[in-house]
């Protein structure tokens, strides 16, 4: 320790031979935005987006040190020399802003699969990852050595590309954790190899660092005694230390949490590190909003703050944290940026429709001098037409957005009424902010049936519940969420939707003390949850409440209260008498009458009933809709 | 008996060299930077099975609007005018077709980011995302992508086109009472969209052919296409169409259209028999994969063409080869690389025949110890190179631990590629060393594919379980892999009236079979069987008579009466010899993993060996 450290989020720090700006990190993570296994024109734009946000420092992704290693399809190869052009425009996009960027190396080790490749997974055992579940090869000294070669490879053409440094994965998804975590004496001999192959590289002039492997959320796997004690080993020879939690392919909702998961949870891993270790540490952990990062550095966890998420949702994040703005938060769906990246898509956010698409531009929400000023009449507030609203007023025009009921928020707030969700709120109330600031009068319990002198409407009425037609106490989840209706007594839960409606109002019943089972046709109960790494902590919550969960079952209808289950699987029929039957099913577009003959442009559930990116996504695009007015 | 399935047809005027059609497949062989096109990649997949001699190549199906992209690098026919004249330019004399198609509501709106279209706003049950309605414009943008495709695959140089109405495919939801609600003329007459897409596409290529694929049984006889149903609407099209392929499966039953050897081999021969029209070419497709299948279809007149879709996979030439009197290599029906449309874009293979070319001049003698399907392909190639070869099993028959899989149900095929293998290489003068151990030299040329070794441990190892059969009692089969081994041993057993449950740590068990399309079945097999399923659990504890799990996530354990526990986890790679030129160790006993690895590395090793 070198005294007291400046502890602002807004001070700049250095990192060995550089020095960052400020304290806002913006961490490695999976974009998916490779193509051909060479970064793109894509990279630069969205990396670039958050060093103009206002960034410290940005870390690419991770960059591969081996062809044959290959997850996931769009893993960078570093070991191409074609890489370099995208290196460049990444490093130009991120220092004409000001701030610094390094790539991300590593090797994915055992956490890898063939499917690719067609040759043997390379692994620090012979053990099976419990994700790919493929018995890997165990490497010898001899194919570590040749890693060792492709991470100075990677380096090198990381230094060619201007970049400025190289940080070493050790961490989510690595070899050289495998190697630690299996307290392999090849370990910490293979890593300073790796850091001293990637230093001859890059030089003295560029930053090197490490990110290190603290909780790995296994039994008898690492914890932040780990990565203090790899950190104190490679300290001399590193300019800055990360910190993670959690194993990619096996505690993967450590890493990224849902909703519900507390700012900080993993802030022990760094203060751990940085009361051992003299050289800077990144600390990461769901910090959404500034105050959760300025906390974290304030209290000392960590000197920099790692801001993934957050600075996907809002790539200014970084200067509105220091200017003391409000942020259009995070609010942990995981839909777009983990649930999609999972499929290999690429990289979204429910709440920024730009976010991945930087490159593109095409959802910018510039003011058009050319165009003329239109009276627009957004019709719903729910998500779609929030977005719509705050993107046509910022576009130049005259907006009044019309609610029919006393709330904004549609569907949006009603879902966020449930145990876990509430966070679903803040996207409510961040664009609510934004419409008004953006000047658009708002008018609650507003029912429209005709344009007035709108020049053009944007309908974003949402849908309405499909209830089915069955001879028994059926009412759908909405009207359990607004407070309608409380069932008690046996509830069943009919999940024949997707998403959240069931798990979130099962929950709702189980904790006011109804005896709550739900029902799906599916193979897997609360199934969709698992995309957003949200089914564990529910599946916990759910046993904890005694909350039942039925499969492979389909009602087929019901008679005096009694329900006719069929389990699809065997043709076995059940029957079902519960004092209540909820339903969670696929709603209906609502399209009102409406008078006009200006245009109108339709966007959201009331074209499709979809989820909460898609109805931002095309309230944010409406104005593009407009056409010549 | 001389085989008629390389005679050869006339379909719409134009003579296809063979009687075997290879049908539209999702391959991802694009080039990433033109995901949308067909590349080069496709060329060669489509010329070698037309140098095999195939009769008709339907391409990969294309996309007839730009609103329609229902995998990443799903053709888009906009884009695929130079690849389609590539194709037809590469396989002459086959006839190329064009594939044609919009998946609708089967399709996915993560590369759009806009809603899916479909006739109703009914969710696919694969992805539960709900479709907007399609409106009488895009009806009409349909039908007009239609012809405009027809026409530019013609013009392309394509011999026509082959219009889907099968699985995944908009026409195929406007049909079918599962997913056409509607109430206007497209729903009062399910057909009528079909119609008019089938009448633009002729008005657009006069006298070039025009093929249809077209569902005949959704499985679903309470709304479904059905055979009586699907037969109505081949009479209304047949003055429109000159070939027609049947194929079943709706939306609820995706498995069904192409299964794995689960079902047997022409299961639609009866029904194709059925929906015949006159003045139609028809073909049968439906795992025919067996040469004396396909030529006593076409004898009987029960189809005018067979699809080898698979069979032509496992073996580009197998009509060449049939023609030549000899035994193409078989397709197993694994589904395990053929099955690729999949998110995750894994390039089309085949678990028998890997990407692999391994031919070179002939080299000094090689010994390959062990004859499991990493040996045999070893040998094989090396034999046909000319290479003396001496091929030695420690066991008394050749297959390795095929030889038991074989044993188990839908795994029988494997029987017919060990039996394959030591045809082939007996007629090339290569006996088997049987019942003989092999020291491995400190010299010369050598393959060791002596295979896996079970892990130590208390339970009773899966390949023993296998080999040897399971002692009496209640069978708890811990199984923390899911490749689907355990899934099978678990029927058998049930079959045979024991108690079973299976153990696996994930939501469902055999997550492998994800990839081979039997994931849903296999669950219901084992429902149906009795089979207790207990996932998200591993075992903790055992006893005597009982084994102890836990549930990974709650921690919550339970009891399952076991009197054998049998160990289904990872086997493990014997220790081998020193690395050192020459020598080259192929398959399990690299590391354990399925017959695709064990094949792809014989030959990788005789491709090195020959180099």
């Amino acid at each position: 320790m070198t005294g007291p450290r400046v502890m602002g989020l807004g001070d700049p720090v250095r990192l060995g031979p550089r020095v960052a700006r400020n304290r806002i990190v913006f961490p490695a993570h999976l974009t998916n935005a490779a193509v051909a296994r060479r970064p793109t024109p894509q990279h630069a734009a969205y990396y670039g987006a958050r060093a103009a946000g206002g960034a410290g420092l940005v870390i690419t992704e991770e960059q591969s040190v081996d062809p044959a290693d290959r997850p996931y399809e769009k893993l960078v190869d570093g070991t191409d020399p074609a890489v370099v052009p995208g290196y460049r425009a990444i490093a130009e996009a991120v220092h004409a802003h000001g701030a610094l960027v390094v790539a991300q190396l590593g090797h994915n080790g055992g956490q890898s699969s063939s499917l690719y490749s067609l040759t043997p997974v390379d692994g620090a055992d012979d053990e099976p990852d419990p994700m790919f579940r493929e018995v890997p090869r165990p490497l010898s000294d001899a194919g570590l050595a040749r890693l060792v070669d492709g991470f100075g490879l990677v380096a090198s053409h990381v230094a060619a590309g201007g970049l400025d440094g190289v940080e070493v994965q050790c961490s989510q998804a690595s070899l050289i954790r495998q190697l630690v975590s299996s307290r392999s004496p090849r370990a910490l001999t293979f890593l300073l190899s790796v850091l001293r192959a990637v230093r001859e590289a890059i030089g003295p002039d560029h930053v090197l660092g490490v990110r290190v492997q603290g909780d790995e959320g296994v039994p008898g796997g690492l914890t932040a005694a780990d990565a203090v004690a790899v950190a104190r080993a490679v300290e001399a020879h590193v300019d800055y230390v990360s910190t993670a939690v959690g194993v990619a392919t096996r505690t993967l909702p450590m890493i990224e949490p849902p909703m519900g998961v507390p700012a900080g949870y993993a802030a022990h891993v760094p203060s751990a590190v940085r009361a051992a270790v003299s050289v800077p540490v990144i600390g990461v952990g769901r910090f959404t909003t500034p105050a959760h990062a300025r906390d974290t550095v304030r209290a000392g966890d960590c000197d920099l703050v790692g801001v993934v998420r957050g600075q996907i949702a809002d790539p200014a994040f970084a200067a509105k944290a220091l200017r003391g703005e409000r942020v259009r938060r995070c609010i942990g769906c995981n839909q777009e940026c983990i649930a999609r990246v999972g499929l290999n898509q690429r990289l979204g956010c429910a709440v920024n429709p730009s976010a991945g698409r930087e490159a593109a531009n095409d959802l910018a929400a510039s003011p058009r001098a050319e165009s003329p000023v239109a009276r627009v009449l957004v019709v719903g507030g729910g998500p779609a037409g929030l977005a719509a609203a705050v993107s046509a007023a910022r576009a130049g025009h005259a907006v009044t957005l019309a609610e029919a009921s006393d709330v904004l928020g549609g569907q949006l707030a009603l879902a966020a009424r449930a145990p876990e969700r509430g966070e679903l709120a803040h996207a409510v109330a961040d664009l609510a902010y934004e419409a008004r600031e953006a000047g658009v009068a708002v008018r609650l319990r507003s029912p429209v049936t005709s344009a007035g002198d709108a020049d053009v409407v944007v309908l974003a009425t949402g849908a309405r519940p499909a209830v089915p037609d069955w001879d028994a106490r059926v009412v759908d989840v909405t009207e359990v969420l607004a407070g309608r209706v409380a069932p008690g007594g046996r509830v069943l839960v009919v999940d024949a939707g997707r998403g959240h409606a069931a798990t979130s109002t099962a929950e709702l019943l189980a904790r006011r003390g109804a005896a709550v089972t739900t029902v799906t046709s599916a193979l897997v109960a609360a199934g969709d949850l698992a995309p957003t790494l949200d089914r564990e902590r529910w599946r916990r919550r759910a046993a904890d409440l005694g909350i039942t969960e039925l499969t492979d079952r389909v009602v087929l209808g019901a008679r005096d209260g009694v329900l006719d289950l069929l389990h699809h699987l065997t043709g076995v029929r059940e029957t079902w008498t519960p004092d209540w039957v909820v339903h969670a099913g696929p709603p209906a577009p609502y399209v009102p009458e409406l008078v006009t003959d200006v245009p109108v442009v339709r966007v959201g559930d009331c074209v499709a009933p979809r989820d909460l990116d898609a109805a931002i996504r095309e309230g944010t695009g409406a104005c593009e809709q407009f056409g010549p007015l | 008996m001389r085989a008629v399935l390389g005679d050869p047809v006339v379909l719409g005027g134009r003579t296809a060299p063979a009687r075997v059609l290879f049908g539209p497949h999702v391959t991802h062989l694009a080039d990433p930077r033109r995901p949308r096109a067909l590349g080069p990649g496709h060329v060669a997949h489509y010329r070698a099975r037309a140098a095999g001699g195939t009769g008709v190549i339907v391409t990969e199906v294309a996309s007839v609007v730009a609103g329609d992209h229902p995998y990443e690098d799903a053709p888009l026919a906009a884009e695929c005018g130079p690849g389609w004249s590539a194709i037809a330019e590469a396989c002459r004399p086959a006839l190329v077709l064009a594939g044609l198609g919009h998946a609708g509501g089967q399709g996915s709106s993560a590369h759009t980011r806009g809603p899916l279209h479909a006739p109703s706003p009914v969710p696919d049950p694969a992805s539960g995302e709900v479709p907007a309605a399609l409106d009488e414009d895009g009806i009409a943008a349909v039908v007009a992508g239609f012809a405009d495709a027809a026409a530019a695959a013609v013009a392309a140089g394509c011999d026509g086109v082959e219009v889907a109405a099968g699985q995944h495919a908009l026409l195929r939801q406007f049909l079918s009472g599962l997913t056409n609600h509607r109430d206007d003329a497209y729903g009062a007459d399910r057909a009528l969209l079909l119609v008019e897409v089938l009448a633009a596409v002729r008005a657009a290529v006069g006298s070039a052919v025009v093929g249809l694929r077209l569902t005949v049984d959704e499985l679903a006889p309470w709304a479904g296409v059905t055979p009586a149903s699907a037969r109505e609407v081949l009479g209304r099209v047949a003055h429109l169409v000159d070939v027609v392929v049947p194929v079943r499966g709706s939306a609820l039953s995706v498995g069904a259209t192409r299964p794995d050897a689960h079902t047997a081999p022409g299961f639609l021969r009866g029904t194709v028999r059925s929906v015949r029209v006159d003045g139609v070419a028809t073909v049968l497709a439906g795992s025919v994969v067996d040469p004396a299948l396909a030529d006593d279809v076409l004898a009987s007149g029960d189809a005018d063409l067979v699809e080898m879709t698979r069979a032509q996979l496992a073996a580009p030439d197998l009509v060449a080869t049939v023609r030549g009197g000899a035994v193409p290599r078989p397709c197993v029906l694994t589904n395990q690389h053929c099955r690729v449309r999949d998110v995750r874009n894994p390039r089309i293979g085949c678990t028998v025949a890997p990407a692999v070319t391994a031919t070179g001049p002939t080299v000094e003698p090689v010994l390959v110890v062990g004859a499991g399907p990493a040996g045999l392909e070893a040998a094989l190639c090396l034999a046909r190179a000319g290479v003396p070869v001496r091929l030695v099993e420690r066991d008394d028959a050749p297959g390795g631990l095929l030889r038991h899989v074989a044993g188990l149900p839908g795994r029988e095929r494997f029987a017919r590629l060990v039996a394959w293998y030591a045809d082939e290489l007996g007629a090339l003068g290569v006996t088997v060393a049987l019942g003989t151990s092999a020291e491995v030299p400190a010299a010369g040329r050598v393959v060791v594919a002596t295979g896996g070794v079970d892990r130590p441990g208390r339970a009773t190892p899966i390949a023993a379980a296998l080999s040897h059969g399971v002692p009496p009692g209640p069978v708890v089969l811990d199984d923390p892999l899911g490749d689907g081994a355990a899934v099978a041993l678990a029927e058998r057993l049930a079959a045979d009236g024991r108690e079973v449950a299976i153990v696996a740590p994930g939501v469902l068990v055999g997550p492998g079979l994800a990839r081979t399309g039997d994931l849903v079945d296999a669950q219901a097999r084992l429902a149906r069987a009795g089979v207790r399923r207990v996932t998200e659990a591993r075992v903790t504890g055992r006893s005597a008579d009982a084994v102890t799990v836990a549930d990974v996530v709650t921690g919550a354990t339970t009891t399952l009466p076991a009197a054998v526990l049998v160990d289904a986890g990872p086997r493990r790679a014997p220790s081998t010899p020193a690395p050192r030129p020459g020598l080259h160790v192929v398959g399990d006993a690299v590391a354990p993993r399925t017959v695709a690895e064990a094949v792809r590395e014989g030959r990788v090793a005789a491709r090195e060996l020959l180099a």
